[in-house]
């Protein structure tokens, strides 16, 4: 089987030149760019504008607010306040449905250092407060928590751009391995777009504050408003990287 | 250069072009680490490398094979070249470059002699592997530090400290809290000594090819409790912020992994002596040891590459 003498041993030595012609390129540019010390990260960052929250988002059945009608910001897992957490950039939305109000938190966080540290809040939470009763519901989009206390009724999740909604770390990095690697987007990927695991999240909590220990009725009007909350998001979602 | 004359790719005809193209890559993936200020995958990377070249140089012509080039292998190793370049040119990160190494090496193998390089250079493959795909891949899929935490808070419990553990948060009354995050859960150091574990048993490989399992659960456990160490020590010093920071981020925590690397290699140092005192038993009393030889020695890596050579040695065809 020896072919050392075959044609194809000179397309085979063509393709060798070729790699390391390429190789030699690729090498070239990172020398080049030592002396001209340009970081190349530098252009691409002045270049990206920082994605802004839309001033209102449309809910069917609930009218929107302008101000802040839940005073004071109680239950920390909801309002967040005490977290030294680095936001890309946040905006509260205010509903009103007969005489129930509802706030909600919108927090846009990327990549795993952020999102990895506010799954860790909601973990710990847990351990810290007994007081907060906290239960991981499911519907068709994906996972949510649902945190009940004396003060209200409020429900939080992580939604990414093309999976169901998490929250838990392990939970978020499976979707992005299930999710994320698809053919089109790994061939985007190794041409130089987009990253292959989408960490990009809008951490999402509802809050409904009751003045007595809240109602089934509460808590089922507040997972209403999820289900049409998340699905609006995920065709909304901030540009990705 | 002459290895790859001789043994690697003889069928080429160009085994210079074959030899640069692989040093060329070497140093494409260095001066990248070096310009992404890469440190630790930088110096890891030259350990590593290193070592694909010693194997590459140590192939005795006999294991050598000369295969006919295969059109679609061959252009599926260019392509794959080609999509590593396009994509480190175009925006490298550490990540990119973690799995480099492998793709690099795939790509020249199947260049080099086709489908069956994958399987002649699976030692190499192996090492290249172990640099840095485990981290990239696996590490954000597991969480240990639950039990991190849990070990740290136990040892200093058994210390005599007032400490107390929320889910991942260590607080000692008094002294203040931590909280370990994935960063710190030690799987990075684990994948660290794994992978250098993968890397002495292929290029140091031990007689008895089981003990390759025992060596792989030593640098796993040994990789988990240094790390608890450090995770205890930052617990102790988690009012001193100065402190914490140089033991965190600082020369300090290059001092754990530097610890790690020493005890580990004492370790694989012990296991090689007594491999020797084994070898130096059986010559004086041969066939004592064949009772010994479980079932399953055939589990490490190196002894799985070395049967795939030889496997791939007997006839010339393709698959």
């Amino acid at each position: 089987m020896k072919t050392a003498k075959s044609p194809s041993a000179y397309w085979q030595r063509g393709l060798l030149v070729l790699a390391l012609v390429a190789t030699w390129t690729a090498l070239g540019r990172v020398v080049f760019s030592w002396i001209q010390e340009t970081p190349e990260t530098a252009t691409a960052g002045d270049e990206e504008v920082a994605w802004q929250f839309p001033p209102s988002v449309p809910l069917d059945q609930w009218r929107s607010l302008p101000t802040d009608p839940i005073l004071p910001r109680d239950l920390t897992l909801v309002n967040g306040e005490d977290r030294e957490l680095s936001f890309e950039t946040q905006q509260d939305y205010y509903y009103g449905q007969g005489d129930r109000q509802v706030r909600i938190s919108m927090r846009y966080a990327q990549g795993p250092e952020p999102n990895q540290t506010n799954f860790r809040f909601y973990g710990n939470y847990a351990a810290q407060n007994p007081q907060v009763q906290i239960r991981t519901a499911t519907n068709p989009h994906g996972d949510y928590l649902v945190a009940i206390a004396p003060q209200g009724v409020s429900v939080h999740a992580c939604i990414s751009p093309r999976s169901p909604s998490a929250v838990t770390y392990g939970n978020f990095m499976q979707h992005r391995y299930s999710y994320d690697l698809q053919p089109q987007r790994v061939l985007a990927w190794s041409l130089g777009f987009g990253v292959l695991r989408d960490q990009r999240c809008l951490w999402s909590s509802l809050f409904l504050p009751t003045a007595t220990q809240p109602t089934p009725e509460d808590i089922q009007t507040l997972e209403t408003l999820w289900a049409q909350w998340k699905p609006w998001w995920q065709s909304h979602f901030p540009p990705g990287p | 250069m002459s290895f790859f004359r001789d043994h690697i790719a003889p069928h080429t005809r160009s085994p210079q072009l074959l030899a640069m193209g692989f040093y060329s890559l070497v140093a494409l993936h260095l001066a990248l680490l070096w310009q992404q200020d890469d440190v630790s995958l930088f110096a890891l990377s030259i350990l590593f490398w290193w070592a694909v070249h010693t194997l590459l140089e140590s192939r005795s012509p006999e294991k050598t094979l000369v295969i006919a080039p295969k059109a679609i292998a061959n252009f599926l190793g260019l392509m794959l070249l080609t999509l590593i370049l396009v994509r480190v040119s175009v925006r490298p990160n550490n990540n990119v470059l973690a799995v480099y190494p492998l793709g690099v090496g795939c790509g020249l193998a199947l260049l080099a002699a086709g489908w069956r390089g994958l399987r002649v250079y699976l030692p190499e493959l192996t090492i290249l592997f172990f640099l840095g795909v485990p981290k990239v891949v696996l590490w954000p899929l597991i969480d240990i530090s639950k039990l991190t935490a849990s070990f740290a808070t136990y040892f200093l419990w058994r210390g005599g400290l007032p400490v107390q553990q929320f889910g991942t948060e260590i607080a000692i009354a008094d002294v203040g809290r931590v909280d370990v995050n994935m960063g710190c859960s030690g799987l990075e150091g684990i994948f660290y000594l794994v992978g250098l574990g993968v890397l002495f048993l292929i290029t140091f490989p031990l007689e008895r090819k089981f003990q390759g399992g025992w060596v792989l659960a030593i640098a796993v456990v040994l990789g988990f409790l240094i790390n608890v160490g450090r995770v205890m020590v930052m617990a102790l010093l988690s009012g001193d912020f100065e402190a914490l920071d140089y033991w965190h981020v600082g020369d300090g925590s290059l001092l754990f992994s530097l610890l790690s690397v020493i005890l580990f290699g004492g370790v694989y140092w012990w296991f090689l002596q007594w491999d020797q005192r084994y070898l130096a038993q059986m010559g004086q009393n041969p066939g004592a040891g064949s009772e010994e030889d479980p079932p399953w020695d055939d589990f490490s890596l190196a002894s799985l590459a070395e049967s795939g050579t030889e496997l791939g040695w007997q006839d010339g065809e393709d698959w």
